[in-house]
């Protein structure tokens, strides 16, 4: 195996990562302008997939960054026991490159990242796992048992979430 | 912050008329023009960074979310196929 995980370096750079293409254009805009600024602020952590057997390129990545979400228009009767303020763990982005498509490296990047989620609710405590899908990939997500918590909001993204208890 | 230690240094250019603005601002309120400028800028900028780690919903999906949690289910097959796939191999540099 020549593809590994490693935590993302802001201070290193990688082979192709300017190049990056896993189709979705946003994705893309993403990991050429943005990533390494958000990483250097320490505003999310990401973690990228790199092929050993290319000059250690960048062909997948994933960041994650700890949110919490306001309930301020509930009233404690529809609260119960849950705060008003529900720590999760974002999932920022996440993309593969379209020439390793194929290789299940997206759905294996996905459980790193649960995985992830469910070390972090453990130690720091954490209620789950919250992103704003993308209009192409709701049903992958609902398939894996995320909600989504104001409908489909196509061609927008749309807020879903995934409660701890369905991470097995 | 009238009393904080003030060792950065900014520069920043601009128009004629944003300067006069912004002077004719500034003496308005009684300021001179670095505090009012910064005094606006960092109220602003505390904004954008206490909103970055807050994720807001509607009252819908706020209602949505107290279900997702209260009766959250069993984890999908997806969900347990996804989870049994082999981890991926750690980069040791």
């Amino acid at each position: 195996m020549t593809i590994k995980l490693a935590p993302y370096d802001p201070d290193q750079t990688y082979t192709g990562q300017k190049k990056f293409d896993c189709g979705n254009p946003i994705i893309n805009k993403y990991v050429h302008e943005n990533l390494k600024k958000q990483a250097k602020q320490k505003l999310c952590v990401a973690y990228v997939l790199i092929d050993n057997a290319d000059n250690n390129k960048f062909i997948g990545f994933y960041t994650l960054a700890q949110h919490s979400i306001s309930m301020a228009s509930l009233s404690s009767l529809q609260l119960g026991s849950l705060p008003r303020i529900i720590p999760c763990t974002r999932l920022v982005m996440l993309g593969v490159d379209n020439a390793y498509h194929g290789q299940n490296l997206g759905k294996r990047l996905m459980r790193e990242a649960l995985m992830m989620t469910k070390n972090v609710a453990n130690q720091i405590g954490s209620y789950g796992m919250y992103l704003d899908g993308d209009k192409d990939a709701i049903g992958f997500y609902q398939n894996l048992g995320f909600a989504l918590l104001d409908g489909d909001k196509s061609p927008d993204p749309s807020p879903m979430f995934l409660s701890l208890a369905k991470i097995p | 912050m009238p009393t904080t230690l003030r060792q950065a240094r900014m520069e920043l250019r601009t128009s004629e008329s944003m300067k006069e603005l912004l002077v004719k601002a500034a003496s308005l309120d009684g300021m001179d023009l670095t505090a009012f400028v910064l005094v606006s800028a960092i109220e602003r900028a505390r904004q954008v960074v206490k909103d970055h780690a807050n994720i807001n919903l509607s009252n819908q999906g706020q209602l949505n979310l107290v279900q997702a949690l209260r009766n959250p289910g069993q984890p999908t097959p997806a969900m347990k196929e996804l989870m049994a796939l082999p981890a991926l191999e750690k980069f040791d540099a």
